[in-house]
């Protein structure tokens, strides 16, 4: 048994919680985590544990350790087994489907690949959460910006030059 | 004798920094945590290869009034501890020359909406760049990402001497 520490992130919170635990503990209790880093108990009944991985929730009775749960791997608390994740550009909207600790910056890459945008133009794009100008940062888990439903909607839009 | 007591602001800001946010992104390598003199902060940050730039590049932060006043930063020398010389300041296509300004405000701080000395009369930036206006509860981590983005962005060619 050893000690160690995971970046645990939660349904509807955009917070980054640095916790710290035995590594034989069974992955049921970062729920229990997730309930001590703010999540409402509510949203805790049937949440899923994912790896820093998987599209799959890890086995909730099964220790860390032996599900490949190492120190400073990123954990996702979230009730949603999948989120449906819209996404618009021009006149393309394409639905995808990703495990809720997929981050922002996988679901840019993945949906550029899909519309044929080169390397080079995705990186003046970034995803903008439809309807409002909040554009998360690349590293943030979508499972964070969902709570109570399993969908979220971006729109890529390009960076503009700061002037003025 | 008694040691001072630290500072609200100092302690905010030191908080911030043993936080998640910005322990992820320590250890996913975008940037480094140096030294603290409070107000003064370094901080690098990891830039994306170019012939003849460097891996990283120091800031110094200013931190006073952290976290409802936003910092302010300059590319620093933080081996000599003076500011980084204009000729070694990242540059390229459009993005980052705007930012990157040694021309603006004889280049004490970057041209960034979440910057406290650049964003002051700058009210229109509220409006035309909403997502870069200074979060106190998002804190200096969206500073640094901003700044690994554009240092990190196909936009970025390199140093200006280079």
């Amino acid at each position: 048994m050893s000690k160690i520490q995971l970046f645990l992130q939660v349904e509807g919170s955009r917070g980054v919680h640095l916790v710290e635990l035995d590594d034989d503990v069974p992955a049921e209790e970062l729920i229990a985590q997730a309930i001590r880093s703010g999540l409402a108990a509510t949203n805790a009944e049937g949440a899923l544990v994912f790896g820093p991985d998987g599209d799959s929730p890890l086995d909730p009775a099964v220790p860390l350790s032996k599900q490949g749960v190492r120190n400073k791997h990123r954990m996702h608390v979230h009730r949603c087994r999948q989120v449906i994740v819209t996404l618009h550009f021009n006149d393309v909207t394409e639905d995808v489907h990703f495990p809720p600790s997929a981050t922002v910056d996988r679901v840019k890459k993945r949906f550029v690949q899909m519309i044929g945008m080169s390397p080079v133009d995705a990186t003046e794009h970034v995803l903008q959460l439809c309807g409002s100008s909040d554009r998360p940062e690349p590293d943030t888990q979508i499972g964070t910006l969902v709570c109570g439903c399993c969908n979220v909607c971006f729109d890529l839009v390009p960076i503009k030059r700061v002037e003025g | 004798m008694q040691d001072t007591p630290i500072r609200p602001d100092e302690q905010a800001l030191r908080e911030h920094l043993q936080a998640g946010h910005f322990q992820l992104g320590l250890h996913e390598g975008r940037w480094k945590a140096g030294s603290i003199t409070w107000p003064l902060v370094h901080i690098s940050i990891m830039a994306a290869a170019r012939d003849g730039a460097p891996a990283e590049y120091c800031f110094r932060f200013d931190c006073t009034g952290y976290p409802q006043d936003a910092p302010t930063a300059r590319p620093w020398d933080c081996a000599a501890n003076q500011p980084l010389a204009f000729k070694h300041w990242p540059t390229g296509a459009s993005r980052v020359p705007a930012v990157f300004r040694p021309d603006w405000k004889d280049g004490t701080c970057l041209y960034l909406p979440c910057d406290r000395i650049s964003a002051a009369g700058h009210e229109n930036w509220r409006t035309d760049h909403p997502a870069l206006h200074w979060s106190p509860a998002r804190g200096v981590v969206m500073y640094l990402n901003e700044l690994h983005s554009l240092l990190n962005s196909s936009d970025y060619k390199g140093v200006r001497g280079g």
